[in-house]
């Protein structure tokens, strides 16, 4: 079976197989990530889409020393984040009254659904996230700073900060 | 091993899923401070909720039309990164038309720096009139220039966008 680098560098020359096979290899791990992450199912199925079209596009200037997993990881991460980003400034113009009453009901109701069960879903997005690429992706620290581009230390004090949250959520219930 | 030095090291058997006491030297280490301490058996018995608690998780699996669409959109941008054909020849059309409009452009340019001279010429010095003149036309000139630079950037940004979307 071929490495994710070599599709990669296939990809990078053209060839759809191995796009395809890429895709194959990825689409349910990625999407369950952006699941996760933004905890609304639909959500995941836009940003699953763009992706991978980020990635068709990136692909001739895709650094060969790099590894795959964390930089489809960091695209879909970035993704989310510009979700969550946009989600925030809809939510904020909707408590400021700038937002029609139909619409602001709209954003409150995709905010809710952001609640992924329970604590996890109250945690701050960039603790999460470092919370679901380990847990759930199982991606080691050296990746998860490739994929999120902060340093290996920054890493490690999320993940403890975020299981740090989670107890004291934990505890208080 | 101090507490911190314990939880931290239970922490990462959580992150790990190895939540038994039957890993490295420290983890087995870890486990056996657990077991006589308070703080830190309080805090191995919130992993293990904690565990239990994300592994309950439901998790809708991806839809299978989802990942066909995501391929196919990802396979129309991966032909769109290809060399267009036919970029030259589109180019060109839009650099005709474009330069067809060219002496409007300059046409209009001309008058509106005719008339401000002539509007002016009574009461503002002849000096600051030449130098608006020269500022209009250097900046006018300097526009006109970055729309004309972008038209092949829009040309291949059209193409691109249409090949995506097609």
């Amino acid at each position: 079976m071929e490495s994710d680098e070599e599709l990669m560098r296939a990809v990078a020359h053209g060839d759809e197989r191995a796009l395809a096979s890429l895709v194959e290899r990825y689409a349910a791990r990625i999407h369950a990530f952006l699941t996760r992450v933004t905890g609304d199912r639909d959500d995941a199925d836009d940003l699953l889409q763009d992706t991978w079209v980020r990635v068709a596009r990136g692909a001739r200037g895709f650094d060969a020393a790099r590894r795959v997993r964390p930089w489809l990881y960091g695209i879909a991460a970035n993704l989310a984040r510009d979700l969550h980003r946009r989600r925030a400034v809809r939510l904020r113009a909707a408590r400021e009254g700038n937002v029609a009453a139909n619409e602001s009901g709209v954003t409150f109701r995709s905010v809710e659904r952001i609640d992924m069960r329970e604590r996890l879903a109250r945690l701050p997005e960039r603790l999460r996230e470092v919370l679901v690429l380990r847990y759930f992706d199982g991606l080691d620290e050296a990746e998860m700073a490739e994929a999120l581009g902060i340093p290996r230390g920054t890493v490690k004090s999320r993940l403890h900060g975020a299981l740090r949250e989670l107890r004291q959520k934990w505890e208080a219930t | 091993m101090s507490c911190d030095a314990v939880q931290q090291q239970l922490d990462a058997c959580a992150l790990e899923h190895a939540l038994a006491p039957d890993g490295d030297a420290a983890a087995v280490e870890s486990f056996a401070h657990a077991a006589s301490c308070e703080a830190c058996a309080a805090h191995l018995a919130f992993l293990r909720a904690l565990d239990a608690e994300l592994a309950a998780i439901p998790l809708a699996a991806v839809r299978a039309p989802v990942v066909a669409t995501a391929q196919q959109r990802a396979t129309r941008a991966l032909r769109a990164r290809e060399r267009p054909r036919g970029f030259g020849r589109e180019l060109a059309a839009a650099l005709a038309v474009a330069v067809l409009a060219l002496p409007l452009v300059v046409a209009q340019a001309f008058v509106v720096v005719e008339s401000g001279a002539w509007l002016l010429a009574g009461w503002v010095p002849e000096a600051i009139r030449v130098w608006l003149g020269f500022g209009y036309l250097a900046s006018f000139a300097l526009g006109v220039g970055a729309l004309y630079g972008s038209i092949p950037l829009v040309v291949a940004w059209r193409r691109r966008a249409l090949r995506e979307w097609a």
